[in-house]
């Protein structure tokens, strides 16, 4: 050892910042902020994973714990096209090994059944408590099924909401497959604001897809709780080139809302539509945050969670930040890229403030796209910035009106391109 | 001898081993880096780019072209002279500032 002794080594290697993490891998450590504090995220989808993945890349001396109960996610977005019978479910169902392997975020498969924001813990199912100096809170969203007289979580076995994607994709697409041609589908959108506002249209139009290639003298009946607007104006002309006479629109705003459903007899009624049967219900009940954000006392009497949209703290309590379609974020619609923006500004703001800076004036994007089939799509894009503490949209807007069906091909290869990349940037994946 | 030959295959490893710890700490600048303006604002396009700006499926890849084909698409996105589906909807929310440090951004990250 007289040519380099072990002290200098240890030195030397101290000195290009190498540490091993809990996870067994080994990262050097960041200049980012030199912290060491730990951030639990609570539900992995599209803004869990992703803030759990940019706090690691953005400072990877944070110790990062990631929890969710599932070993898979399995995205809303292109769960249509399951339904379409265009892709199978394992074309939308992504683990957790890019984030674990790639990122070095601990990933705890378990549920979080209480948070104590004086003491900062959590405890969990498993009977496990964490600890945490910043906690993310990424529930997703609950139903309200008590609003709709004879909705349950038991009667979405027979009449499926399908509006979080696995058993219920499964279920509604099994249902559609076993239908007589000549059958009736019905699919009611819940009262605003609810996940991906223009998901209804595209669920129509995949299951249109579907129909007119298996059984063409099938109908849908969407009852649209969000009533007339410029983005339906598009889908109908949509649909009246791609599936005249197929699918019938209600409008179900305001007085046309449903207020009850019977499983047994495949009904709905609503106050001016009346009673409506069908062979096929997909009954999409309204909603809010997800349960742990109510229990824990993040959201109001809206049922969603307020938050300061520069770093997505609650406004309700300290050191918990909200992010995703469990958040009040408007006019940032709630959707799978509203989610992944939110998780990454979220991921930054804790950074730098953890390290003693301030956030910067940034944007903030989001898109949906919505394919009519898979040659046609529509998108619809915001970018937001922060004014005097709110969001104010500064760009955006829906797809050219007119267009030839050359652009509605182009949007279509990118929304398959869009959903590739939010999932690899989401999940990790390199 | 003996114990010339010890001394010469131990300072071979532990200089690998440096060179490794060196080496993880260049990847350090994809790994872990600090966020600022323009690192967050680059992040953001990578939710359809793809990670790196690597490009995903149809959507282009951004990372290292020349800055100048960066700025020309974006200034012509904002301005509504190069046609596009969405581009021209996110461009318009850029300043100019803005433009020329994310082409500056991705026209630095390795092809």
């Amino acid at each position: 050892m007289n040519q380099l002794d072990r002290r200098t080594f240890i030195k030397l290697l101290g000195a290009a910042g190498v540490v091993s993490t809990t996870s067994g891998l080994v990262f050097p450590s960041s200049a980012a902020a030199g912290t060491k504090a730990r951030v639990v995220v609570v539900g992995g989808g599209f803004g869990g994973a992703t803030c759990a993945n940019y706090l690691r890349q953005y400072d990877s001396n944070l110790n990062v714990t990631l929890i969710e109960p599932n070993i898979q996610f399995v995205t809303c977005p292109f769960s249509n096209t399951v339904l379409a019978g265009m892709k199978s479910i394992n074309f939308i169902t992504h683990n957790y090994d890019g984030l674990r392997k790639n990122r070095g975020v601990n990933i705890m498969h378990d549920t979080v059944i209480s948070i104590d924001a004086t003491a900062k813990k959590i405890k969990l199912k498993s009977g496990k408590t964490l600890t945490y100096d910043r906690l993310v809170v990424s529930p997703g969203i609950s139903f309200n099924w008590h609003e709709i007289e004879g909705a349950s979580a038991e009667n979405s076995k027979i009449m499926p909401h399908a509006w979080k994607a696995g058993a219920q994709t499964t279920l509604l697409q099994k249902q559609l497959e076993a239908m007589k041609d000549g059958g009736k589908v019905i699919i009611a959108s819940p009262r605003k604001p609810f996940r991906a506002p223009p998901a209804p249209y595209e669920r129509a139009s995949l299951i249109a897809y579907y129909l007119k290639k298996t059984k063409p003298s099938s109908k849908i009946l969407l009852i649209d709780s969000s009533g007339d607007s410029e983005e339906l104006a598009m889908f109908r002309t949509g649909w009246e080139k791609l599936y005249k006479g197929m699918i019938e629109w209600v409008d179900g705003s305001e007085q046309g809302e449903i207020v009850s459903a019977d499983a047994k007899a495949l009904s709905l009624t609503g106050r001016t539509i009346g009673t409506l049967k069908g062979d096929v219900v997909n009954l999409i009940p309204p909603q809010h945050a997800g349960e742990i954000a109510r229990v824990a006392g993040l959201a109001d009497e809206s049922g969603w969670c307020p938050v300061n949209p520069q770093n997505f703290a609650s406004t309700l309590q300290k050191d918990i930040h909200v992010i995703g379609d469990a958040c009040i974020a408007d006019p940032m619609q709630k959707t799978g890229h509203s989610a992944n923006t939110q998780g990454k500004i979220c991921a930054a703001a804790i950074v730098i403030e953890l390290s003693g800076g301030t956030m910067p004036d940034v944007t903030y994007n989001t898109s949906i796209y919505s394919l009519l089939n898979p040659k046609y799509a529509l998108s619809s894009a915001g970018v937001y910035r922060l004014k005097n503490g709110k969001l104010k949209q500064v760009a955006g807007g829906l797809s050219a009106k007119k267009a030839s069906r050359k652009t509605r091909l182009k949007e279509a290869r990118f929304a398959s391109g869009w959903y590739k990349g939010i999932t690899m940037d989401t999940f990790g994946k390199i | 001898m003996k114990r010339n030959i010890f001394i010469k295959w131990n300072a071979s490893i532990y200089f690998l081993t440096i060179c490794t710890a060196v080496f993880l700490l260049s990847i350090n600048a994809v790994m872990a880096a600090a966020p600022n303006k323009i690192k967050i604002m680059a992040d953001a396009c990578l939710t359809c780019h793809g990670p790196n700006g690597a490009g995903s499926g149809k959507i282009p890849e951004l990372k290292g072209l020349e800055k100048s084909d960066i700025t020309e698409s974006l200034f012509g996105f904002k301005s509504g002279d190069e046609k596009s589906t969405i581009m021209g909807r996110y461009a318009k929310a850029l300043n100019d500032d803005e433009i020329n440090l994310l082409a500056e951004y991705f026209s630095a990250l390795d092809k």
